[in-house]
């Protein structure tokens, strides 16, 4: 009888064990806001780095001018020659920041480079604004994927969590085009000779993937007619 | 030993109850701002038959109103519609709901057509969670699942959702072991107006015909309403958005011809039904409002009455007091839900902070 209560009270503490494991996707969600909160922290922190030794060359510059004047001159240069490296390190950090983040096919617009499943926060800010909002068509979850129409392109973007992050660009018309050169209208040779021969192809949609990315080309009689960069998700 | 079997039998006991309340209380309830996934099983508390019944998506359980259909015409109707709801999953459930009853008419929305394969889990629990366990069920689920599901965590859904602990709010408490009534025989009442946009424009595809899959459900969908002498229509629901393929539609015209069956394309009569997607939608010109519903109700329902002559039950007293009964709710929540507008500027059961 005792035996049997034991197994008994060890299947409901497994039971409860299940139940109070973590994990999940929420759990998943946390970590992931985590770390998202954490990368902003240590640019933060890169920030104030920056700030800093620019703050301490103000100082220096401050006071040299108090010396001789060949002293000040002498003093001067080498902290404007300390600016400028401060300068330097900042535009090269953000240039690594920067290449860091972007993985897969990207796509440029207006001065921003893109890539799927990225932030688009920063995107849409570098953008600028849109020609047109609309919110992609759900049965449930209403109004979480959103469309951003761009002259030439349109952006679609999905949630995770509270960020929206890029899920497709899709080319409107020929006056964008890839960073290779390709865009609506050009022929397969072209797209052939950009892109090579590592592709799959059904029904004329010639598909590329790179990374967590596919460029998409639909032809026509060897002629491009859609180009669509895709994410792919979890 | 009888002693030892009585202290097993508890013991099961207690395991079993507290296996039960832990699934209750995990459970997702939809109860909140999402209550897509609450309309399956409302179809289970119906005391009386239905001369007309929809399958399909939100194309359905947004677009028609069964008591409006009722009020004009004294046609009964059922809308069994989920969250993005499969082809298949709409055969199993009129498999399903033909164990219930016999319709005169199914009403099928056919925008699923362009889904093949399963899409989402999240929308998969909407509509298989609501069904009571039958062998339709259980063809359902196998049909549906994505690849990282599992059979048994729809058999023992504390599996599935397990790590839900630390997500429980008051509405898991407060529905433990009931839910409120959410539609209206499956409709999905919204009175807020937001009025159509500007869509993006229409992706080229590189194929347009519908898959191998799709069409073997719709087959089976025809076939099941032919062997039970129901009426089958196909329908293309109205919006804005999305898009609906010139080539799709050209796809169901053909399928309609092919097996002599009905197929109405209502975007086609958008302006002949009244609509005005600056007025009659709340989202943009997704889904249409309460407005939309009821005007699309009353030209379905003329045709309904007109071409397959259903009968007017408005004089059958044993119905029109449960339609009544309807009717009542209908009316309070439409009251409820103006009020909020009124007030708040949106209503606040599906507002999200």
């Amino acid at each position: 009888m005792r035996r049997n209560m034991y197994v008994a009270v060890a299947v409901l503490m497994l039971t409860l064990g299940l139940a109070g494991c973590s994990g999940g996707d929420k759990s998943q969600e946390a970590a992931e806001r985590a770390e998202t909160t954490a990368a902003e922290q240590t640019e933060e922190e890169k920030a104030a780095d920056i700030s800093q030794v620019s703050e301490t060359s103000e100082a220096e510059k401050s006071e040299a001018s108090k010396d001789t004047k060949e002293n000040n001159s002498k003093e001067t240069e080498e902290a404007e020659a300390e600016e400028t490296e401060a300068e330097v390190e900042e535009t090269s950090e953000k240039e690594t920041t920067a290449a860091v983040n972007h993985s897969g096919f990207l796509f440029q617009s207006n001065g921003i480079t893109m890539g799927m499943n990225e932030d688009v926060a920063p995107i849409l800010s570098g953008l600028g604004n849109y020609n047109n909002y609309a919110e992609s068509p759900s049965c449930a979850f209403k109004g979480l994927d959103k469309i951003y129409s761009y002259s030439g392109f349109d952006l679609y973007t999905y949630p995770k969590g509270s960020v929206d992050y890029v899920n497709s660009i899709y080319f409107i018309d020929d006056s964008v085009s890839t960073p290779e050169g390709i865009r609506l209208g050009s022929t397969v040779e072209e797209m052939l000779a950009a892109y090579g021969d590592d592709y799959t192809e059904e029904y004329g949609v010639y598909t590329y993937t790179k990374e967590k990315s596919t460029l998409s080309f639909i032809v026509t009689d060897g002629v491009i007619e859609s180009i669509e960069y895709i994410a792919i998700t979890d | 030993m009888r002693r030892r079997v009585m202290v097993c039998a508890c013991c099961i006991a207690i395991i079993a109850g507290s296996l039960a309340f832990l699934t209750s209380l995990l459970k997702p309830k939809y109860m909140g701002d999402i209550i897509e996934g609450a309309l399956i099983a409302e179809y289970y508390k119906e005391t009386t038959d239905h001369d007309v019944i929809f399958i399909g998506d939100c194309e359905v359980y947004e677009n028609f109103s069964p008591i409006t259909l009722w009020e004009e015409y004294g046609i009964t109707s059922y809308i069994r519609g989920s969250a993005q709801q499969l082809i298949w999953q709409s055969y199993y459930l009129l498999e399903e709901t033909l164990k219930y009853e016999k319709p005169e008419v199914v009403v099928f929305n056919v925008l699923s057509m362009k889904y093949n394969e399963p899409q989402r889990e999240a929308y998969n629990r909407m509509t298989l969670d609501g069904m009571r366990w039958s062998m339709s069920k259980v063809k359902d689920i196998r049909a549906s699942m994505m690849e990282d599901e599992n059979f048994i965590e729809y058999v023992i859904p504390l599996l599935r959702y397990h790590s839900r602990w630390n997500e429980l709010t008051e509405e898991d408490w407060k529905y433990l072991f009931h839910r409120d009534k959410v539609s209206h025989n499956g409709y999905y009442m919204r009175v807020d107006v937001k009025p159509a946009g500007t869509f993006p424009a229409d992706k080229k595809l590189g194929n347009y015909q519908f898959g191998d899959n799709a069409y073997e459900y719709l087959d089976k969908i025809t076939t099941l309403c032919k062997g039970n002498d129901i009426q089958l229509i196909l329908i293309k629901a109205p919006s804005v958005y999305p898009s609906w393929y010139e080539q799709w539609d050209q796809q169901m015209v053909e399928y309609a011809e092919k097996n002599q069956i009905r197929y109405i394309n209502f975007l086609d009569l958008q302006e002949e039904m009244g609509l005005d997607f600056q007025t009659d939608t709340y989202d943009g010109g997704l889904h249409l409002n309460l407005a939309g519903a009821e005007k699309a109700s009353k030209y379905l329902g003329k045709l309904l009455k007109e071409d397959y002559g259903l009968a007017d039950h408005r004089e059958d007293g044993k119905l029109a007091e449960v339609w009544k009964e309807k009717q009542d709710f209908y009316y309070q929540m439409k009251a409820d839900q103006e009020q909020d507008l009124e007030q708040y500027g949106y209503i606040r059961k599906f507002h999200e902070e």
